[in-house]
């Protein structure tokens, strides 16, 4: 396997975490212990963090799945790109939203830092809030000066 | 054309049509029929004339938006960007009206190159967090 297919199998197996099955005993061989994740309304520093933010998101959303959409993977040595589809169900109070039970369908960009030994060393996460907060009702909070 | 190649085109497209807004050169970078797919908006933006209006609109709010490539990774025929655009809201922006913050608005947009020119781009823009910077 050469370094592209090996980032490929990477980012594929790091959405395949946030799904309600999947094992989160990360192996570090794949993901480095000190990551970065780095969304627009949050920071998490490292490994620990990174698990429990994605334990924090599948209570919130049932049946959570990540799905890169078609030609939505673009590949370097050391950095990557995903474009991808968020679905799932929210259950649970989220950004100062009650549990709406809403189905919720929403996009989003990934760009992926490697080190020199393929780990993921950061991640800068960028998806549609607005529809998101639109989907679980949350927009007028938002223009609620 | 070479991955380097494609990168190139699309730092010229950025730098020409979204930062100098220079559309003189619009044909010079797209392909008959582009259009920009933003997940927020339910229509796409297609063609030179709807892409104006956008850039008029968000340059019309934030003056001095200071719209940069921060990172930007490429493979074949495909070219993702991340950008940070830093501007000072002076007028109203979705209906809020001047607050004369500073906000920087974040996305990230991958461009489809084809023969040396941009056919298509699937933006992905922090819309909500940019309006949340203006509360």
């Amino acid at each position: 396997m050469n370094q592209l297919q090996q980032n490929k199998s990477t980012i594929i197996r790091f959405f395949e975490c946030f799904s309600n099955d999947a094992n989160l005993e990360f192996e570090e061989n794949w993901i480095h212990k000190d990551v970065q994740f780095i969304l627009s309304f949050a920071h998490v520093d490292g490994l620990t963090q990174v698990r429990n933010l994605i334990q924090k998101e599948r209570s919130v959303f049932e049946n959570l799945k990540y799905t890169i959409i078609d030609s939505g993977l673009v590949l370097e040595e050391f950095s990557g790109a995903a474009f991808w589809l968020m679905t799932g169900k929210q259950v649970v109070s989220w950004n100062g939203i009650p549990a709406t039970c809403n189905e919720i369908n929403v996009s989003g960009a990934s760009l992926f830092s490697f080190d020199v030994d393929g780990k993921i060393k950061e991640i800068r996460i960028q998806i549609d809030l607005l529809s998101l907060m639109s989907q679980i009702n949350g927009i007028t909070k938002l223009y609620n000066f | 054309m070479s991955v380097e190649a494609n990168k190139t085109i699309v730092r010229g497209y950025v730098d020409a049509i979204l930062v100098k807004r220079d559309f003189s050169k619009f044909n010079e970078f797209t392909a008959p029929g582009f259009y920009i797919d933003r997940s927020a908006v339910p229509e796409a933006i297609k063609g030179e004339n709807a892409l104006h209006s956008q850039m008029d609109m968000l340059y019309g709010a934030f003056p001095d938006l200071d719209l940069q490539i921060v990172d930007l990774v490429a493979e074949g025929d495909k070219v993702v960007v991340r950008f940070a655009a830093p501007g000072t809201h002076k007028n109203t922006f979705a209906g809020i009206e001047a607050t004369g913050k500073t906000a920087t608005w974040k996305g990230i947009v991958m461009y489809h190159v084809l023969d040396g020119k941009i056919t298509e781009a699937w933006a992905n823009w922090d819309d909500y967090g940019l309006l949340e910077q203006l509360r």
